[in-house]
C-alpha cells in the first residue's frame, strides 16, 4: 500500500498453530491511526472486557502505526496490547529500538496473538516465511540469553522480542524486551505472553514502505527533524545528560517521592543519583533507537565494587524508584538494580516502588524479617538490591513481591501502603507537589502512570507553556489536551519524548502526507480523544475502579520544601477535568461525547 | 545566599563549579548582574533575554523551589537566606 501501513496483519493461533495473512482493517486504522489506537480497536471489538488477563481468551496485539519505520523522526515504535494482568485495565505498552520497523520492512502492521500454547514457542518472520518453532530450549532463559540464541539460531540481522523467566512465572509486572533492552514495560504484557507459551518474535524484513504523497511527507519529516535539533532539549539536552537530568530540577520543586512517599518530597542526596553525576562518572556511551535524532539512551558501566555491571540506563523513572524512593543514594546500586530489570524483563518502576513499600511494611512492623529472608530498610542499597534480584528471579519473598505492590501490601493488611492508582504504581513525582500530574495519575486509562499526559512538562519543564504546579487551575483542561495529543502521538509511531520540541502542528502534519488524508489539524487530534474514550468505555465494561489516588496523597500533607502543608486536590480537579472531557459526574462518557467521537 | 548550578551551567563555559555564594544581591535581576560580571558573556546570554528585561529562553531560576515566574520574576527579592538554583531547559521523564 501507498500510505504508511504495509495493509496486512498477522494473526496467530498459538492452540491450532494456524497462522493467517489478513487485510489491515482500513475504516479502523483511519479511525484509530496504528499502535496504541489501532491495536486498542482490533482487541476491543474482539475480547471480552471481562476477560481473565492470565487466561487463552485474553489476546495480545503487536501493532506498529503508519509512521513506524518511515523517515520521520524517532519512528520506532510499536504498541504491545492486551488486557493488563496488573490493573484489569486496558493495557497498551509502547517501545522503541528497531523491531517495529523491522515488522513493517517484513510486510506486516502488526500481530494478533490469540489463545495459548501447549508448549513454549516462538514466531519466526522472515518476510513471507511465517512459522511457529519449538522454543523449549529458550524456556526459563533471560532476555539477554534469549536475544543470542535467537540471533545465533535465526541469524544476526533478526530483531527479537522476547520474554524471561519472570514473566513464565508469574510476575505480573513483566514486560516485552526488544533489542534487548527497549521494553513495552508497563502493565504485564510479557506476562501475558507467557501465559501463551510465547517466548519470542524474531523477525526480518527485506521490503520497505511507501507513503501516500513522498515530497510533501518528506519535507515535513526534515522540517520535524530541524525544529528538534534547534530545540534546547531534544536538540542537545536529552542528549547530553538523558532521562535522569530530571532528578536534581524534581527535586527541587519538592516532587520527588522519598521512602515510599512518606518522608516527603526532598532527597537531601539527590545530586548523587542525578544524570549529571551519572554523565560524570559512569556513562559510556548515548544510544539511540531507530532514526532517532534525540538519542536518550545511556549505556552505564558500574566498574568496580559489589554493584559492578553494565547495561542500559537508568531512566530517570528507575533512577528515582531505586534511588530516593528506596531512600539510596547510591548509583552503583540503582544501575544494578536497573541492569537486573532490563536482564530479567520487569517493569522497574513498579519493581521499585514495590520494593520501597514492603521496606515501609517491614519498618512498620507489618512484614515480618522473615517472610523476606532479611532486613528490608530505608536506605540499605544491598538489600534493595537483594530484593530486586530475588524478584527478577521468582525467588522466595520474591515471588510475593511479583505480584506488584498494592497485592503485595494488601496481603499484610495495608493496602494504603501501596502507591498505586488501578494496582499499577505511579511514577517519580508526588502529586501534592505536582497538583496536575496528581490527577493525570488519578484518571490515566492503564494505571498509575506519567506517559499519557505528562503534566511535568508543562508544570516543572515549562514546555510549551508554564503552569505553576501548586495550584490547580488551568490543569484539567491541559490535561485533556495532553492525553489527546498523547494518544495520537503514540498512535503515530514515534516517540513521545519528540513532543518536547514538536506539538500537533508538526505530528498531524507528517502523518497527512503519510496517509494521504486531507483532514485538518483539529480532526487528526479528534483521533486522540476517541482513543482515549475508548480506552475509557473498555475499562468501565471491564469493572475497573473509579478515579482516586492512594489515601497518602489526599490527607497527608507534605512535611517539608516548597509544597509544605500540601495534598492533592484530585476532587476539585477531577470535577473540572469529567466536565471538559464532556463525560458525567461519575466520569462516564456521555452519548452525546460518544457519539461526537463515532464511538456508538 | 547560595546559587546552585545544574546540568551543562556546571561547565567550565559557564560557572565552572557546583554552587557559590553571593552576597549584596536585593532582587534576581542583580544577581544575574553580579554572576554575569563573574562568569562573562555566556553565562549572561543564558541568564538573560536578548533585551535584558527578561529571563533567557534556555535557562530555569527556582528561588527556594518556587519558579521564579511564578514569583516576581527578575524583580522576585532575595534575602541571604535563600537558595537560588539555576537549571538549563531539561525534561525526561
Amino acid at each position: 500500500m501507498s500510505n504508511g501501513y504495509t495493509g496486512r496483519i498477522l494473526r496467530v493461533d498459538l492452540k491450532s498453530k494456524t497462522i493467517k495473512k489478513e487485510p489491515l482493517n482500513m475504516k479502523n486504522a483511519e479511525g484509530f491511526v496504528g499502535a496504541r489506537g489501532l491495536g486498542t480497536k482490533y482487541f476491543c471489538d474482539e475480547v471480552d472486557p471481562k476477560v481473565d488477563p492470565m487466561s487463552p481468551e485474553n489476546k495480545l496485539i503487536f501493532m506498529t502505526g503508519p509512521l513506524t519505520g518511515t523517515c520521520a523522526t524517532s519512528s520506532g515504535r510499536y504498541n504491545a496490547v492486551a488486557k493488563s494482568p496488573l490493573t484489569g485495565t486496558i493495557g497498551a505498552a509502547n517501545s522503541g529500538g528497531h523491531f517495529g520497523p523491522e515488522l513493517k520492512y517484513a510486510g506486516y502492521d502488526g500481530i494478533i496473538f490469540e489463545n495459548a500454547s501447549d508448549e513454549p514457542v516462538y514466531l519466526y518472520i522472515s518476510d513471507d516465511v511465517v512459522e511457529l518453532r519449538d522454543a523449549s530450549h529458550l524456556w526459563g532463559k533471560d532476555v539477554y540469553e534469549t536475544t543470542d540464541l535467537l540471533n545465533q539460531e535465526c541469524g544476526e540481522n533478526f530483531r527479537i522480542a522476547c520474554i524471561s523467566a519472570a514473566a513464565e512465572n508469574g510476575n505480573l509486572f513483566a514486560g516485552i524486551l526488544n533489542d534487548k533492552h527497549r521494553a513495552a514495560g508497563r502493565g504485564g504484557m510479557g506476562t501475558v505472553m507467557g501465559t501463551k507459551k510465547l517466548k519470542a518474535v524474531a523477525v526480518k524484513g527485506t521490503g520497505s514502505i511507501t507513503v501516500a504523497r513522498p515530497d510533501a511527507f518528506f519535507k515535513e519529516c526534515m522540517d520535524a527533524r530541524d525544529t528538534l535539533a534547534a530545540h534546547p532539549v531534544t536538540g542537545a539536552g536529552l542528549s547530553a545528560y538523558g532521562t535522569m537530568i530530571l532528578v536534581n530540577i524534581v527535586n527541587a520543586v519538592g516532587g520527588l517521592p522519598v521512602n515510599n512517599g512518606s518522608a516527603g518530597s526532598l532527597f537531601e542526596t539527590a545530586d548523587q543519583i542525578s544524570g549529571e553525576e551519572l554523565a560524570a562518572k559512569h556513562l559510556l556511551k548515548n544510544k539511540g533507537c531507530f532514526g532517532c535524532s534525540i538519542g536518550c539512551g545511556r549505556v552505564a558501566e558500574i566498574k568496580s565494587g559489589a554493584f559492578k555491571s553494565r547495561g542500559e540506563g537508568p531512566e530517570y523513572e528507575a533512577g528515582w524508584s531505586f534511588g530516593a524512593d528506596c531512600g539510596v543514594d547510591d548509583l552503583g546500586a540503582v544501575c544494578k538494580a536497573n541492569f537486573l530489570c532490563n536482564q530479567y524483563g520487569i517493569d522497574p518502576i513498579t519493581m521499585g516502588v514495590t520494593i520501597a513499600c514492603a521496606m515501609e511494611l517491614f519498618e512498620k512492623g507489618y512484614l515480618p524479617e522473615e517472610d523476606i529472608g532479611f532486613p528490608l530498610r530505608f536506605g540499605d542499597a544491598e538489600a534493595m538490591v537483594r530484593a530486586c534480584e530475588m524478584t527478577c528471579k521468582c525467588e522466595g519473598f520474591g515471588k510475593v513481591m511479583g505480584l506488584g505492590s498494592y497485592r503485595m501490601a494488601e496481603k499484610y493488611g495495608h493496602p494504603e501502603l501501596s502507591m498505586s492508582v488501578k494496582k499499577q504504581e505511579m511514577p517519580a513525582y508526588d502529586g501534592r507537589a505536582i497538583q496536575g500530574i496528581g490527577l493525570e495519575y488519578a484518571t490515566s486509562n492503564r494505571g498509575g502512570c506519567h506517559v499519557r499526559g505528562y503534566m511535568i512538562s508543562p508544570e516543572v519543564l515549562g514546555i510549551p507553556m508554564k503552569l505553576d504546579p501548586l495550584v490547580t487551575e488551568g490543569k484539567p483542561a491541559t490535561l485533556k489536551l495532553f492525553q489527546d495529543l498523547t494518544a495520537l502521538c503514540d498512535s503515530t509511531g514515534i516517540c513521545l519524548f519528540t513532543t518536547f520540541g514538536i506539538g500537533l502542528k508538526e505530528i498531524a502534519g507528517m502523518y497527512r502526507e503519510a496517509v494521504g488524508s486531507d483532514e485538518s489539524d483539529e480532526e487528526i487530534l479528534l483521533k486522540g480523544e476517541r482513543i482515549w474514550n475508548l480506552e475509557k468505555q473498555f475499562n468501565i465494561a471491564a469493572g475497573v475502579e473509579k478515579d482516586t489516588l492512594p489515601p497518602r496523597l489526599l490527607r497527608e500533607t507534605l512535611p517539608t520544601g516548597p509544597a509544605k502543608g500540601k495534598v492533592n486536590e484530585l476532587y476539585t480537579l477531577l470535577k473540572e477535568y469529567y466536565a471538559a472531557r464532556g463525560w458525567n459526574e461519575e466520569g462516564i462518557p456521555t452519548e452525546e461525547k460518544l457519539t461526537e467521537l463515532s464511538l456508538n | 545566599m547560595k546559587v546552585k548550578f545544574f546540568a551543562y551551567i556546571r561547565d567550565k563555559e559557564y560557572a565552572g563549579c557546583k554552587e557559590t555564594i553571593t552576597q549584596d544581591c536585593e532582587d534576581l535581576r542583580q544577581l544575574g548582574e553580579q554572576l554575569s560580571r563573574q562568569y562573562g558573556e555566556r553565562f549572561r546570554k543564558l541568564y538573560f533575554s536578548p533585551d535584558g528585561t527578561d529571563f533567557g529562553e534556555e535557562i530555569i531560576v527556582l528561588v527556594n523551589g518556587r519558579r521564579a515566574e511564578f514569583l516576581d520574576g527578575l524583580d522576585t527579592r532575595l534575602t541571604k537566606e535563600d537558595t537560588v538554583l539555576l537549571f538549563p531547559v531539561v525534561a525526561g521523564g
